[in-house]
């Protein structure tokens, strides 16, 4: 099981996240949701080890990742927000950077990044740089360094950008399963419908707290209408969005 | 692509206004004077903005900058008064017209030199690029509108260049030449010179920008990067190469007089003759060097006007071809795999540090123009010994030239090494070490490190050694060059070793603040280090070379010393996280001067 505990970061003063506490047991899939600037990609810094806390804290399996932060980052697979990557390795070489700096052997490592780079449709572009990778194909190459050594929490933040349909698809599937194997996903999104389907329990930020947190299979309600929306929009204090659309309007016209 | 997207982003929205700009009286194409001087402002900038600093990075070059301006500045105030003094002195005519003849070459190099460097630095933005064609395309902003002010910008830019060289050299030297024996009035003197070096550093520069402009044209799109990549690495190279040669300027001026067709091949020499002719001399080998001084800038004007015009006629396709050629992987031999088959976190490093060095157009532009200094220097200690009228003067020569030669190695180390160093430490895209940040592990730190330390080895030392050793074996024989090499290599190794004594950060993940250091504090640490390392150290070894008990001694306290030295640097490493955020000094630098 995954557990944050009042975790808390400030930024000079500004407090990004405050006292956020959530749980992933095995096989559950958790999706963290909010508003741009409500503080989820600092959890996910926070939980992937690239910021420390300011408070709180975070246990992995029991274990706390402040008193054993190599152990636990090496059980934890991460896709980053922005695709940003070593734009002048190739997707072979880039895996293999990882693979060696997450100690994997070499004999194996190759004949996995081989069957990756099949898998997920990269092994053609395979001596291309990743500059020339559209970003869907830079996603790809990222969830496939996320999965190289086999993590038990595996953290995405918006891992579905920029993906096309099948491959969107084939990582909803792939993320199922996974949880299945019993493993844990913390995933972040801005995309409510996809968290509806992928994720066993929500948890929604604002303004770096949590302001609700359900269970999201049972968020439709009987008209057919999304009732994560409508969760989302209350919980977050969303505005009328056709007031705000006829401003934008207004002030197009004004020009 | 990140760069490019990151770079369109940032000129989208500089430019998002032009939209709005538009005067909509004068109709589509009727633009206003904002958009000329909005863009000639912003790729005029363009020239000046490093994109692998950070704004900290960027603010503290600035700082540098302007410190090191100040500094030629202050020390250009000097040269008139050096040279007025020295013109003082003459005793005849003759000897007045060799001087001047003599320091007008000398200062038409330097500012040829000067000039040629800044374009050869900046010679990737000469032209509109992909990232311009992708930006500006979309915008109400006409294609002529965009060669025209990036024309207008580079324009600018190179004239700050050939003005401040022609201030300084030109104007200046053609002021203060004068003395009892002067020929000319001031103001004839004046106009002949700075017109000679204002051409010469305008040639200097429109050469460098038609090498650009053709490869820009000629070279297939899938080799562009790279082929534009390495000849600026390469002209930067020359550049640094031809200092020994511009050191002795003075001495090829007397190439004049003597009428040899080798003139035609030595552009400053064109120049030289061009001023000649400017100042009434009605020689006819004279003019035709001067001819060919004046056809040389005329043809690369054309050269760049042909470019700009191709590039301008063909922007989409040569801009919108693929640009990325296949880099299949080099079958290493399965003896070297093994060889390297060591630490996974070790390799990894070891690969990602050679893969960006031969991939990265900066990096390599630092490490070979770094590099080249030390040839440059190298090949300026080792020549122009002369041969000494008695047998006491050539034994004195002959001693010189030996420790020349056996500091040779040194001078190398001390430049590659720190060629090497600055390479490393540039960063390559900080938001993706992120990958190094997640796998940050103490246990592996020293096996990191190991790997740094075999880069700097194999990149600054092993290829000296080799280089020098045959040179050494061929000038001074076999012995002396099998005796040297031991001492020299573990001089090298120390060199390393110093170098890495507070090293905490994996290669080009770090962000990067240059001159946290006063640059006269920099300055004289080097000036003193370079003399310690390369007089000492090259003292030590001539003098021990034939005396076996001075020889052992010195090899061991040499191994005693990088012994200690490792010993320190892997105790203060461990426990010590890698650094992946450059931070400026909180507080004030203190000079050790006790």
């Amino acid at each position: 099981m995954f557990e944050a505990r009042a975790l808390s970061r400030r930024y000079r003063g500004f407090l990004a996240v405050d006292k956020v506490s959530f749980e992933i047991r095995r096989g559950e899939i958790l999706g963290y949701l909010g508003p741009n600037g409500s503080g989820k990609s600092t959890t996910m810094n926070m939980v992937v080890g690239l910021l420390e806390p300011s408070a709180g804290s975070l246990h992995l399996d029991g274990v706390s990742m402040s008193e054993d932060p190599v152990g636990c980052k090496r059980r934890i697979g991460y896709v980053p927000e922005e695709p940003h990557l070593y734009t002048h390795l190739t997707a072979t070489e880039y895996l293999t950077l990882v693979g060696h700096l997450r100690g994997l052997a070499r004999a194996r490592l190759d004949a996995q990044i081989t069957r990756l780079l099949h898998l997920f449709a990269l092994f053609e572009s395979r001596y291309s740089a990743l500059s020339a990778y559209s970003k869907g194909m830079r996603q790809r190459v990222l969830l496939a360094a996320a999965l190289l050594h086999n993590p038990d929490l595996l953290v995405l933040d918006e891992p579905f950008s920029g993906l096309d349909v099948s491959a969107g698809l084939l990582f909803r599937t792939l993320l199922r399963l996974f949880a299945r194997e019993g493993r844990m996903i913390l995933f972040s999104s801005h995309r409510l419908d996809v968290v509806e389907k992928v994720c066993s329990s929500v948890v929604i930020l604002h303004h770096g707290r949590i302001v609700a947190s359900t269970g999201a299979s049972a968020t439709h309600d009987a008209t057919g209408s999304s009732a994560l929306e409508d969760l989302f929009a209350r919980a977050t204090e969303q505005e009328d969005y056709t007031t705000v659309a006829k401003d934008i309007l207004n002030v197009m016209q004004d020009v | 692509m990140t760069r490019l997207r990151s770079a369109q982003r940032s000129r989208a929205s500089a430019f998002a206004p032009l939209a709005l700009r538009r005067d909509k009286s004068a109709g589509q194409a009727g633009l206003t004077l904002t958009p000329v001087f909005d863009l000639t402002r912003h790729f005029f900038r363009e020239f000046f903005y490093l994109r692998f600093l950070t704004d900290t990075g960027a603010d503290s070059i600035k700082r540098a900058t302007i410190g090191s301006v100040s500094g030629l500045l202050a020390l250009s105030i000097l040269f008139p008064q050096f040279v007025v003094g020295r013109y003082a002195t003459m005793r005849t005519v003759e000897e007045y017209r060799r001087a001047l003849l003599s320091d007008q070459l000398f200062t038409i190099c330097v500012a040829m030199f000067s000039v040629g460097l800044v374009a050869a630095l900046v010679c990737q933005s000469l032209f509109p690029d992909e990232t311009d064609y992708r930006v500006l395309t979309p915008l109400p902003v006409t294609r002529r509108l965009v060669f025209a002010t990036k024309l207008l910008a580079m324009v600018l830019f190179a004239g700050i260049f050939v003005l401040s060289a022609n201030l300084i050299f030109g104007l200046a030297f053609g002021a203060a030449a004068a003395g009892r024996w002067a020929e000319h009035g001031i103001l004839r003197r004046m106009l002949a010179h700075a017109c000679a070096t204002g051409l010469g550093s305008i040639f200097a520069g429109a050469s460098v920008m038609s090498v650009q402009g053709l490869i820009a044209v000629l070279s297939p799109r899938a080799y562009l990067r790279s082929v534009s990549a390495a000849t600026q690495t390469a002209m930067i190279a020359v550049l640094i190469l031809s200092l020994p040669a511009i050191a002795r300027a003075s001495s090829y001026a007397a190439l004049l007089q003597t009428r040899a067709a080798l003139t035609f091949a030595v552009p400053p020499i064109w120049f030289l003759a061009l001023e000649q002719v400017l100042l009434g001399r009605r020689d006819q080998h004279l003019q035709q060097l001067a001819a060919a001084a004046l056809v040389a800038v005329a043809s690369a004007i054309v050269v760049i006007a042909a470019c700009y015009l191709a590039i301008y006629r063909r922007f989409d396709q040569l801009v919108l071809r693929t640009s990325q050629m296949p880099l299949r992987p080099r079958l290493w031999p399965a003896w070297s795999r093994r060889m390297s088959d060591r630490h996974p976190a070790r390799r990894a490093v070891a690969r990602f540090t050679t893969m960006t060095l031969r991939r990265s157009g900066l990096h390599q532009v630092v490490f070979c123009s770094l590099s080249a200094i030390g040839v440059a220097v190298a090949i300026n200690s080792t020549i122009g010994f002369g041969t000494g009228a008695t047998p006491r003067a050539q034994a004195a020569i002959a001693w010189r030239f030996v420790e020349a030669l056996l500091e040779m190695p040194l001078v190398l180390f001390f430049f590659s090494v720190a060629a090497v160093r600055t390479a490393l430490l540039l960063p390559l895209d900080v938001r993706a070490n992120w990958v190094f940040r997640l796998t940050e592990d103490p246990a592996t730190k020293p096996e990191l490190l190991a790997s740094i330390e075999r880069s700097l080895i194999w990149l600054a030392i092993v290829p000296y050694i080799a280089l020098t050793f045959v040179v050494q074996g061929v000038v001074l024989g076999t012995t002396i060059a099998v005796r040297a090499a031991l001492p020299t290599a573990l001089l090298g190794l120390l060199l390393v070793e110093w170098v890495l004594r507070r090293w905490h950060r994996i290669p080009f993940t770090c962000t990067y603040i240059p001159g946290k250091r006063p640059l006269p504090h920099s300055v004289l640490l080097t000036l003193a280090a370079f003399v310690v390392f390369i007089n000492i150290g090259g003292g030590l070894i001539h003098v021990s070379l034939d005396r076996p008990l001075r020889y052992v001694i010195l090899c061991g306290a040499l191994v005693f010393a990088f012994v200690l030295l490792r010993r320190a640097r892997l105790s203060s490493s461990s426990g010590v996280a890698f650094e992946f955020e450059d931070t400026l000094p909180d507080d004030v630098t203190v000079i050790p001067w006790s």
